[in-house]
């Protein structure tokens, strides 16, 4: 027998369910302790007047109230929305024609896997500030490109209507992980169903929309759900470090709202109170995608999704 | 189907080895951080020049007491700075000894997260309150008590290029010199060097925002609140107040002295001026340590351009003492050190500060006659001039608000009329707030 470490400790031997249930416990109690607990907590302050330094105060569903009569809480809901619709449908179907062009064997093939990829290991805050430099009005390279051309160059984080879309282009290049998986989506796929659909004269767009496409969509609608609760919630890094809300709260979305609530205000009732706003807001997002799936039978009918 | 097997029996091992790493982990972490009783932790903000005087300080200070430890936490900029302080205060793990400008410590104070210094001030046999200036030590006083002992008392002032004045032939500032004279200079001062439409050189660099407007509207007989001492509105929209809105605003939309907001968010004012492209930046003592890193220019300060009459506004702040501190008297000891004499020379040293104790100002430490700025005495005789914003619980929120709405009318995007009025609507849920927790 081999002097592994379960035959000295002589553990029992365990069921497989078991095994996978103690390899599983890690995650729970992470979950548990950094999830589930601060997020009952924060429910329950939601009800509090609590600004960290003297005992929360009973206020009932006044925080509810504050947060839904504030001018800016309705801003930042829209704002947060309008960075989710736009990007996210932009990013997923952008992320599987990459993985798509780069399926099959070429030169350099590995290379521009990994430059797909890389843009999405940068930590938060050196992207940010990297697209602070490329998107500089005047010293910025795309600037200095576009009127090199002759065309006029956007103020981008500054313009009232170019801020969005300058975050919604900032977005787009860190699509890592939807590439990754949809380029193991598209291995997945049997050569013999191109073959096929090829054999019966199907050209290559034919084929992209109406046979590697629908094989992916469960892959692809699942893709969604998470890069739209990501957009959400994780914009927050590139739009505090970029616009910081402005210009004039054009780009003032609900985390920021939430943050400046708790951290420079000191009201974190209210700051609880937006952000269980903002647990139901995700999930609502995550529903509209769902049934917008049904309505094109996307993966309803096909044993390999899951939910 | 072999290899899904042999998976399956090597998973065992794996698995409780890993568990076992994780607790092992955890038990770590939660013996971890616990801290000496003889230890004190101390929060400042600022740039790096800056962050080297207190360095010094605790140095200093170490030598002095060695059976305490001070632990310096560095934090870039100010509103960073004050996020990180209540996220730190949430967690009940506060600093225990914390930098806090006087517009900012009301907030922490106000629910009992700071301890009132007062009584602590009078049974020291080192400094006593009337070593320092009236007006700064009356900044920390809240609802009657003491909050904090400020290190500085330092005023807004126009730091500028003597290079860039000699190059256009404009004749320095002079120590009374008038709205008129100043816009002369910018005009003189903002240039097209190469001629191809874009300005290269700007003559004045200001941020826009209520801090910096204030001392103008007060200029010209202005008010920013109506009652400095119980204030419950803005009052920006009066005649006096709005007329110097204009005034300040128009450096920008009207004159183009100042960078507009492409330029501005292209380069901010105070790198262009660090970079010898801006004449005239408005900024407090705390740009010192950072200018003194200038090598290809010579500079020097001017009390700020007066209008009817002469005010500037306090720029201070104070050590603090967070309410659980478990030490409170090693953490006094430290800012008492900090605030003696030896401790404010040695900072003022740095250039940072213009000392709170009377005493200190008047030395060389401050007045550095071979250090830039030569004309350093201005900081001392605006003093009697100072003027500050109205000390509650909820100021940061009036400035940040109503700040925006100056910044939109600096930036030609809405009239002086509009922004007053928008900063007034915006700005009055936190006046309501201070009021009714009191």
């Amino acid at each position: 027998m081999q002097p592994t470490i379960h035959n000295l400790l002589r553990l029992p031997k365990l069921s497989y369910q078991k095994r996978l249930w103690l390899l599983l416990l890690p995650y729970l109690l992470g979950i548990l302790l950094l999830v589930l607990i601060p997020a009952a907590i924060s429910f329950s302050l939601a009800f509090f007047r609590y600004d960290a330094l003297s005992p929360p105060v009973w206020v009932g569903t006044l925080n509810f109230i504050l947060a839904y009569t504030d001018e800016l809480f309705t801003l930042s809901v829209h704002n947060a929305v309008s960075l989710v619709i736009l990007p996210v449908p932009l990013r997923v179907f952008g992320a599987f024609l990459l993985a798509r062009l780069l399926l099959r064997n070429g030169r350099f093939l590995n290379w521009f896997r990994a430059a797909v990829y890389l843009p999405s290991i940068i930590p938060g805050a050196a992207y940010a500030l990297a697209w602070l430099w490329i998107l500089n009005p005047l010293f910025g390279p795309v600037n200095l490109l576009l009127k090199a051309v002759g065309l006029t160059a956007p103020n981008w984080f500054i313009d009232p209507l170019w801020a969005r879309p300058s975050l919604i282009l900032m977005s787009l290049w860190q699509i890592g992980e939807g590439f990754l998986v949809s380029l193991a989506a598209l291995q997945d796929i049997p050569a013999d169903l191109e073959d096929a659909a090829a054999m019966d004269g199907a050209n290559s767009y034919q084929m992209l929309w109406h046979v590697t496409l629908p094989l992916l969509a469960p892959i692809l609608l699942l893709l969604s759900f998470r890069d739209a609760v990501l957009t959400f919630q994780e914009s927050f890094t590139s739009v505090l470090l970029t616009t910081g809300g402005g210009p004039y709260y054009t780009t003032y979305t609900l985390p920021l709202f939430i943050y400046e609530q708790g951290f420079d205000l000191l009201s974190f009732g209210t700051a609880s109170a937006a952000l269980w706003v903002m647990y139901l807001l995700t999930g609502l997002i995550v529903l509209f995608l769902y049934i917008i799936a049904r309505q094109w039978q996307i993966g309803t009918t096909d044993e390999t999704f899951v939910l | 189907m072999k290899s899904k097997l042999s998976a399956r029996a090597a998973l065992p091992n794996f698995v409780y080895l890993s568990i076992a790493i994780l607790f092992l982990l955890l038990i770590l972490v939660a013996c971890g951080g616990e801290s000496s009783s003889q230890k004190v932790t101390f929060a400042v903000f600022g740039d790096p020049a800056e962050f080297t005087a207190y360095e010094n300080l605790v140095a200093a200070f170490t030598e002095k007491h060695p059976e305490i430890e001070v632990e310096l936490q560095h934090i870039p900029g100010q509103s960073d700075y004050r996020q990180r302080l209540a996220a730190a205060f949430s967690s009940g793990e506060p600093p225990d000894v914390m930098l806090l400008n006087y517009r900012r410590f009301g907030a922490f104070a106000d629910q009992g997260g700071l301890e009132p210094l007062g009584a602590y001030l009078e049974k020291s046999n080192i400094i006593q309150e009337s070593d320092f200036f009236a007006p700064v030590i009356n900044s920390f006083y809240l609802e009657g008590e003491l909050w904090c002992i400020p290190q500085n008392v330092s005023s807004l002032v126009v730091y500028y290029n003597k290079d860039l004045f000699d190059a256009a032939a404009v004749p320095y500032p002079t120590n009374d010199w008038t709205w008129d004279d100043f816009l002369a200079a910018a005009r003189a001062l903002t240039l097209d060097n190469d001629g191809n439409g874009t300005i290269d050189q700007y003559g004045v660099g200001i941020e826009p925002s209520i801090f910096r407007l204030a001392p103008f509207i007060w200029q010209v007989g202005g008010e920013l609140v109506d009652d400095q001492e119980h204030p419950t509105r803005l009052t920006i929209d009066s005649p006096e107040a709005l007329m110097a809105f204009q005034w300040f605003v128009d450096l920008q939309v009207k004159e183009h002295v100042a960078p507009d907001a492409v330029n501005e968010s292209a380069e901010e004012g105070e790198s262009r001026f660090l970079n010898g492209r801006l004449a005239m930046y408005f900024n407090s003592r705390r740009g010192v340590p950072t200018y003194r890193t200038i090598t290809d220019f010579t500079w020097d300060v001017a009390p700020l351009p007066q209008g009817e009459t002469t005010a500037s506004i306090l720029h201070s702040d104070g050590y603090c003492m967070a309410k659980a501190t478990e030490n409170k008297d090693a953490a006094w000891t430290f800012i008492e050190f900090a605030n003696s004499v030896e401790g404010q020379t040695l900072v003022a040293a740095s250039g940072r500060t213009v000392p709170s104790l009377m005493s200190v100002a008047a030395s060389e430490a401050f007045l550095a006659p071979d250090q830039p700025p030569a004309n350093s005495q201005v900081f001392i005789d605006t003093i009697p001039t100072l003027r500050w914003v109205p000390i509650t619980t909820t100021w940061v929120g009036v400035e940040e608000t109503a700040g925006k709405e100056v910044e939109r009318a600096f930036y030609g995007q809405i009239s002086v009329e509009e922004a007053a009025a928008t900063a007034i609507s915006l700005a009055q849920p936190y006046f309501d707030k201070a009021n009714a927790d009191n």
